[in-house]
């Protein structure tokens, strides 16, 4: 630098140095041959001084004001391959990542005894073929794949065999550690690792474009959750026998899902021999008829619009006729039910009677408003369309009103028990973990939200749920039991048993849901296929589980301030106070 | 005549300076990239393997595998509601009662040591 400088100088300042003095000197004594070459002289020099002046400049350019040099390359640019991002849980469990994995590859040519490769290739990888293997070495080709998606230590057996021709390539792989546990939800990518199902297809691009770099996407799911809600589904799939099973823990106050579960599922390291029911998501694709859990969402209805209150009774004295249907009940009780009796007996005519004050029009647009009559705007390709009446008439509003008519995701019902239950507060069901406090949308005054509390823990304290009760947990919920519809009728043999429970009633923070398709009753349940006698031991199992995990207190539920705070009386009295 | 020699001299010494120093910085300059290569292999080494013990810990992790190993060689079994209680369930000792109106700060003297009080108090409760 300094060099340049001195050099810079000299061109710079002409005047004032020797040379300039003798061109001077040799232009006044008239010498034109050495007034060329000085002249040439100096146009060089001025030259070259410019010259050197550039690369000072550019020098100090790069080194004074360039940092960025050299920072802007990273790993994943480095290795030229694109990397599928990881996927975790909401405590940073892996659900899914991406491995470099060996593929062992030969070069039959440089392979000398191909006999002899053989045995040592299969004294380390036993699974392989012993005819193929010797045949495919024995070809004199150039290259030939042996196996794919080496393990490590694989590989390493392999390398220190030392058998020349042998070689590795370097490959993705999409591992799922957790294996079948949320399938549903993370999905699975293919061989080209692209997302072709759940998360892994839902976030294809974002996942493809974050190169392992970024934070891995964050799910709201917790393994830990996700794994006693499926453990006590299998339970209860094998011991009634069922064809299949969904089940969801839904945090009331974000939407956040915490565990889904569909039953029968699927290893997405293995997909090629996965079958489609195992692939297909109950949770979030199946729509049901669900039955009498929505009696939940007619009883707030009426309540909201207030056309009832809890103290309106209703006449289910015998059964209605409505065209060419007659609604019965199951248990009937034959007498004027008050708002809480048709809750806890679960009465058809009694909802029936109460949707009909709402009105068909009114009823669609709370529907609508609960998120039932459309698609649930949940991260997953997987979502089922909500099935609903068209055209809605008067006995549509009728068998809605119980369940009937209308078959929707237990995803979306999930959410739209959460909203009755939260304060009534919309809550769209989300599988992303939630980063702070969200806008919400008021859907349900936080009377009727806290009624609806009130007649959930009344019907598992004595009605249809008292199975789902867990000790120290103040369980609420409603059974559902629906017969499946088929070509036009129903089918007394063939039920969709559901539970949807919440706990703790006082100030709900999770909505738990079990799912059965087609149960079968057996001797410990006298024979009962329906919800209250398979769904509803579930939803206590899980919540006795997942209670202490999730940090939710236990309370003594049988000591004075636990019942005051819920109490509803038959006729629809309450006291104390929930808030 | 000297004039000129170090007119001539001092570039041909700059250029022979600025040449070895040329040299030896692009000699630098080719080891730190080779250094800069081999950490960024390194890197990517260390990320893969990573990202390797990553799946591997989760999927030893397993919770079913976790169970069956907590079975197998641990007594511990899951908290029952019954042992989770709330802090202010536990009973304190009764206070003490102070027999005059003097506060109980003018009773502590340099000699009265935790453990006298606790005697003291004991003494007290007895009867």
């Amino acid at each position: 630098m300094s060099g340049v400088v001195l050099m810079g100088q000299r061109g710079a300042d002409p005047t004032g140095t020797p040379p300039n003095q003798r061109v001077r000197v040799s232009a006044s004594s008239g010498g034109d041959a050495l007034g060329t070459g000085h002249a040439r002289l100096t146009v060089v020099a001025t030259f070259f001084a410019i010259a050197f002046a550039i690369v000072a400049g550019r020098i100090i350019d790069l080194s004074a004001f360039n940092d960025d040099r050299g920072t802007g390359t990273s790993a994943s640019v480095a290795t030229g391959q694109s990397v599928r991002g990881d996927i975790v849980d909401r405590n940073g469990v892996v659900l899914a990542s991406s491995l470099a994995v060996a593929s062992l590859y030969a070069e039959p040519r440089r392979i000398a005894d191909p006999a002899l490769a053989t045995e040592a290739l299969m004294a380390v990888l036993p699974t392989l073929d012993h005819g193929q293997v010797f045949e495919k070495l024995s070809t004199g080709k150039s290259f030939v794949w042996l196996q794919r998606h080496l393990t490590p230590s694989q590989q390493m057996a392999v390398n220190a065999l030392g058998v020349p021709g042998l070689g590795f390539r370097t490959e993705q792989r999409r591992v799922y550690p957790h294996g079948a546990l949320a399938a549903h939800v993370v999905g699975y990518a293919g061989i080209d690792n692209h997302g072709l199902g759940g998360i892994e297809q839902y976030f294809d691009a974002d996942l493809l474009g974050g190169g392992g770099q970024v934070s891995a996407l964050e799910l709201s799911i917790d393994v830990r959750t996700q794994y006693a809600l499926q453990e006590e589904l299998a339970l209860a799939l094998e011991e009634f026998q069922a064809i299949g099973a969904a089940g969801l823990v839904l945090d009331a106050r974000t939407g956040e899902i915490i565990a889904m579960v569909s039953l029968p599922n699927f290893d997405p390291n293995q997909i090629g021999t996965s079958l489609a029911d195992g692939r297909f998501n109950r949770a979030s694709l199946g729509v049901y008829e669900l039955g009498s859990t929505l009696k939940i969402l007619t009883i707030a209805m009426a309540l909201e619009f207030g056309t009832a209150t809890l103290e309106s009774e209703f006449d289910a004295t015998e059964p209605l006729r409505v065209g060419r249907f007659t609604i019965r009940d199951d248990h009937p009780e034959s007498r004027w039910l008050s708002v809480p009796e048709i809750f806890i007996h679960s009465s058809n005519i009694g909802a029936a009677r109460m949707a009909m004050e709402v009105g068909a029009d009114r009823q669609q647009e709370f529907l609508n408003r609960m998120g039932l009559m459309s698609r649930a705007g949940v991260q997953l390709p997987e979502v089922g369309t909500p099935i609903v009446p068209k055209p809605w008439r008067d006995t549509s509003t009728m068998t809605v009103a119980f369940g009937h008519g209308i078959a929707v995701s237990p995803l979306q019902f999930a959410g739209a028990v959460a909203a009755t239950i939260n304060g009534g507060w919309a809550v769209p069901p989300t599988l992303i973990k939630s980063q702070g406090p969200v806008d919400r949308q008021r859907v349900l005054s936080g009377e009727t939200s806290e009624a609806i509390r009130r007649l959930l823990r009344l019907n598992v304290l004595e009605g249809t749920g008292t199975l789902a009760a867990a000790p120290g947990f103040l369980v609420g919920g409603k059974t559902g039991t629906a017969e499946k519809a088929r070509g036009g009728g129903y089918q007394s043999d063939a039920l969709v048993s559901s539970f949807v429970g919440a706990f703790p009633m006082n100030d709900p923070r999770y909505v738990v849901l079990a799912l059965l398709d087609e149960p079968q009753g057996n001797d410990s349940t006298k024979g009962f296929a329906t919800a209250g006698w398979t769904a509803a031991p579930v939803v206590s199992r899980v919540i006795s589980r997942i209670g202490p995990l999730l940090g939710v207190e236990p309370v003594d539920t049988i000591s004075r301030t636990a019942q005051q705070a819920l109490f509803i009386s038959l006729d629809g009295r309450t006291a104390g106070a929930a808030f | 005549m000297s004039r000129v020699s170090v007119i001539t001299i001092l570039p041909v010494a700059a250029a022979a300076v600025l040449a070895i120093g040329l040299y030896a910085m692009k000699y630098e300059v080719a080891r730190l990239e080779t250094r800069a290569n081999e950490l960024q292999r390194s890197l990517i080494a260390q990320t893969e393997t990573l990202g390797v013990l990553q799946s591997e810990w989760s999927y030893l992790n397993r919770p079913d595998r976790l169970r069956e190993l907590a079975l197998r060689h641990l007594t511990l079994v899951p908290v029952a509601v019954q042992q989770i209680g709330a802090l202010d369930e536990i009973p304190l000792r009764a206070a003490p009662a102070v027999a005059d109106n003097r506060g109980p700060l003018s009773r502590i003297k340099p000699a009265n040591l935790p453990s006298a009080q606790m005697a003291q108090v004991g003494e007290r409760e007895a009867p």
